[in-house]
């Protein structure tokens, strides 16, 4: 039980953080919403090319969105010397690491799903490649949440943090990204997107139980 | 799980080496930090006292050479380890966005004991306000070192690794570490504290410990 208690302390604290600096909740938003914005200035708002390319857009930025919020999740607990109290708690690490990067998907990908919901909505979205590309964000990104955790473990102290995390990131969320997009896809041609959900599903399962282990031994190996 | 106290506190360190970026920071290192001894660890800048702390800490691994800990040898006991372990690192863990006493709590649920006294009553003990909730950000640096130390008066631990615990602390907070490393030895606990400063402690508790003898 106390292991637990400590498990939801430490998620207790990290939402504290967003509710108590809202802008750094805010920020990402923002930049979500400006770079989906940018698009149909480029292309221009009443075309049929905007609607086809909505839904790989949405999930472009939400990758990119994701990719600035990952320093914070263990770099400003580095500095202040928490991160020390969190490796050497007697709880489970593995379990106090999933605690963090489930704050992390609460206060960043979370909101960046509901924004996703209404640019699309806004930008005219079909209401089936609406449904799929929410549903796939939804089963997709704490994939990006654990695996972005993990890179920023190993990242934790470095030099060159948040543009090497970005580099070392984005690579592996390609396979997100295919099933995400090609649901969407799908969708708009009034296929199933049963098979695409239940990777999405599949990888967001396999993340969740291997990778904070990984992350652990990574934050371990960082403090040596 | 081992029980509480089952054997007297004993820190033992044979032979242990350190390694940082390819340079040997000390070799052949031994000592005994046995119940109710503190240890004060001195060395000049780079003599590799956080290097030490940390490794004994168990946040790195010894180049060469063993660790003990009542007996058992780490990292493989680990987990007993840490749980009678308190450490306090360059950083004093406090985090700006939450209260004194919620960042107490946090720390008090980290750890998995039982406390020795209410959260508000050590806030008193370390000379912070114990009903104030102002964000630990407008704190100073000496208050946040208090902060820190008043982990030290909650969680019963019987080993407590101190990195330079006077740090930003004025006179009255360099009486309080000597305090409460009084009350720890009392108690039976073992410390090891590097500090540039003198200790005033109980004869027959402290122990000198010089690194810069032991550099390659």
């Amino acid at each position: 039980m106390s292991a637990l208690a400590a498990a939801r302390s430490v998620l207790g604290r990290d939402l504290r953080r967003a509710r108590r600096r809202p802008g750094d909740l805010a920020q990402p938003l923002i930049f979500f919403a400006v770079v989906v914005f940018l698009f149909p200035i480029a292309i221009g708002p009443q075309s049929e090319l905007l609607r086809s390319l909505l839904p790989a857009m949405l999930w472009v930025a939400a990758l990119l969105a994701l990719v600035i919020t990952l320093p914070d999740v263990f770099a400003a607990d580095y500095a202040d010397g928490s991160l020390e109290q969190l490796i050497l708690s007697p709880q489970p690490l593995a379990l106090l690491v999933l605690a963090k990067i489930a704050a992390q998907w609460l206060t960043g990908a979370l909101p960046l799903i509901g924004m996703s919901a209404a640019l699309g909505a806004v930008l005219g979205l079909e209401a089936t490649v609406w449904r799929a590309v929410l549903l796939g964000l939804l089963l997709g990104t704490p994939v990006l949440s654990l695996v972005g955790g993990l890179a920023s473990a190993l990242a934790v102290g470095l030099r060159g943090g948040p543009l090497l995390l970005a580099l070392l990131t984005l690579p592996l969320y390609i396979p997100v990204l295919i099933f995400g997009t090609s649901a969407a896809r799908n969708a708009g041609l009034g296929l199933a997107v049963e098979a695409e959900m239940f990777f999405l599903a599949g990888l967001s399962v396999l993340a969740l139980t291997l990778t904070p282990f990984a992350i652990a031994a990574a934050l371990r190996a960082r403090m040596g | 799980m081992t029980p509480a106290s089952p054997t007297p506190a004993c820190l033992e360190a044979r032979a242990l080496s350190c390694i940082r970026a390819d340079r040997l920071i000390f070799e052949a290192l031994d000592f005994t930090a046995r119940a109710g001894e503190v240890w004060q660890v001195t060395g000049a800048n780079g003599a590799g006292k956080t290097s030490l702390l940390r490794l004994l800490a168990g946040l790195g691994t010894p180049a060469a050479g063993t660790l003990h800990w009542c007996g058992e040898p780490l990292p493989e006991a680990r987990d007993y380890y840490q749980a009678e372990l308190l450490f306090l690192g360059h950083a004093p863990a406090v985090a700006g966005f939450l209260s004194a006493h919620e960042n107490l709590m946090h720390a008090c649920a980290l750890s998995n004991q039982p406390l020795r006294m209410p959260l508000g009553a050590a806030l008193t003990r370390v000379g912070l306000p114990s009903a104030d909730d102002a964000p630990a950000q407008r704190l100073s640096a000496g208050q946040r070192q208090r902060l820190a130390l008043a982990r030290f008066a909650l969680v019963p631990a019987r080993l407590w690794i101190m990195d330079e615990p006077l740090t930003a602390l004025d006179v009255a907070g360099r009486g309080l570490v000597e305090a409460l490393l009084t009350e720890h030895a009392a108690r039976g606990g073992v410390a090891i504290v590097s500090t540039h400063q003198g200790l005033q402690l109980p004869a027959g508790v402290l122990q000198q410990f010089d690194l810069s003898g032991l550099q390659a």
